[in-house]
Formats: C-alpha cells, sequence, structure tokens
C-alpha cells in the first residue's frame, strides 16, 4: 500500500484518527488472538472493529486513550458474535493436559503454542483479564471498564487466570529451582517441539 | 534469600510467558486486507467530505 502523503489542510482529524488506528492494531489484533483464540476468527472482529470505530469516531474524544476505546469495541464484538454464532469448537478443556509436551520438572520457556493451548484453555472472561492486565499493559481500572465490570472483578479473575495456569503448565511454585529462581526459569531451554 | 515465595516466581514465569506469547502475535504483519480497509475509508471520507463509513 501506498500511504498516501496526506494533505493535512483537509484531513487532518481524519489522519490523526487513522494513524491511531493504525498504531494499535498490532495490539488489537493479538488481543483479537487471544480473545477468540483463531486466528481467522481475529482478522474478522478486527476488521469488523475498524469498521464499526470509523463509523463513530465522532464519539471518541480526542485526549482520551484510543486503545481503550478500540478494545473497548473489539470486546463488544466478540461476545455479540459468540450470542449469534454461537462457540463453533467445543470447549478444549481437558483435551489440554493429556497432550502438553511439557514436563513440569524441566520448566522452562514453554513453547508458545504450548503457552497459547493453556491459555485458550481459560474460560473467555478469565484469559479476557489476564490479557489485559498481564499483556496489553491496561491498568486494572481500564481493563474493568474495557470488560464493563468491577476492578475487583477483573482483579479476582487474573488471579484465577494465574493460579490456573499454574496448575495446567505445571509451574506449582513446588519444585526449587534454586537459589535464583527467577532467572533460571528463564535461561532454562527451551523444550524440543 | 534461598527460598523466597515460590509462587511469586512462578507468576514471574506465568508473566513473562504470556508477553513472549502475546508480542509474537504483534508482531505478526498486519493483514493487508485490514491496511486497504484503513485505506478506503480514510479515502471514501475524504472524498465525501462527511460520514465516509457506509
Amino acid at each position: 500500500m501506498s500511504a498516501p502523503q496526506t494533505k493535512i489542510a483537509e484531513g487532518a482529524t481524519a489522519f490523526s484518527f487513522k494513524r491511531e488506528m493504525l498504531a494499535a492494531l498490532p495490539g488489537l489484533r493479538a488481543f483479537a488472538v487471544s480473545l477468540s483464540r483463531r486466528h481467522d476468527r481475529a482478522d474478522d472482529l478486527v476488521q469488523e472493529t475498524v469498521m464499526k470505530a470509523w463509523g463513530k469516531q465522532e464519539s471518541f474524544q480526542p485526549g482520551t486513550n484510543m486503545r481503550a476505546w478500540l478494545f473497548t469495541i473489539l470486546r463488544n464484538e466478540f461476545y455479540s458474535q459468540m450470542r449469534r454464532k454461537g462457540r463453533e469448537l467445543p470447549d478444549p478443556d481437558g483435551v489440554f493436559a493429556g497432550n502438553l509436551a511439557t514436563h513440569p520438572e524441566q520448566y522452562g520457556k514453554l513453547d508458545l503454542a504450548d503457552f497459547k493451548a493453556a491459555l485458550d484453555t481459560l474460560p473467555d472472561d478469565q484469559r479476557e483479564a489476564i490479557i489485559l492486565i498481564g499483556a496489553s499493559g491496561f491498568a486494572y481500572e481500564e481493563a474493568a471498564e474495557i470488560a464493563g465490570v468491577a476492578v475487583g472483578t477483573i482483579k479476582s479473575r487474573v488471579n484465577r487466570a494465574r493460579i490456573r495456569l499454574r496448575e495446567i503448565l505445571d509451574v506449582d511454585g513446588e519444585s526449587d529451582y534454586g537459589p535464583d529462581n527467577t532467572s533460571a526459569l528463564l535461561v532454562n531451554k527451551s523444550f524440543p517441539s | 534469600m534461598g527460598k523466597r515465595s515460590s509462587n511469586h516466581d512462578a507468576s514471574d514465569a506465568i508473566a513473562s510467558e504470556l508477553k513472549r506469547y502475546y508480542e509474537s502475535v504483534e508482531q505478526e504483519p498486519i493483514p493487508g486486507q485490514l491496511l486497504d480497509l484503513l485505506e478506503k475509508l480514510d479515502e471514501a471520507e475524504r472524498a465525501g467530505g462527511s460520514g465516509g463509513a457506509h
């Protein structure tokens, strides 16, 4: 795509709106993949979000958080699609534990696919919460606003998500990694895939 | 210093894996379709003056 040079005089507002949107796309897409668990569906979601957001850009208040606004639109779109279409895939719950290629004692860097599989077993609301807080970089207050719930609810979802992931990935903290646990965890070799 | 909260370490590990996973998706190229869409919306708006999106 040849990015056309902007005619600043005319399109200043629209341009910065577009530019801010562009800047938000990678994160928005990562959120969509995390939420929907599927790339094809995620791209539909992002597309839908971009159209909706564009259509109601007047309702966006300049100076407020564009990312949070877009995430909210995407999140609402996801849940309304879920209501319309229902879940196409059975909940992967239970399937995963047996397939995990990772051995507890060797926990180091998980294969990303393994990590995603673990993440995908979380209930939607917990997955959403831990992603918003732990990966997208939102504050609890912002995440609560995006998800339309109280801050305390987000906190407890994040906690449950952490506990659940720890259980699934078998990093229950029981194993002794020696004095410098954290770096040992990070430095450990990846698992053969 | 030997055994500080091991739960804390487990959380650190989860937290860093979470970020690593998310960043790996963020780094994927944005599908061309999506960029085209934005471009079209922008063009339509500039051409039509108001309410570009249909």
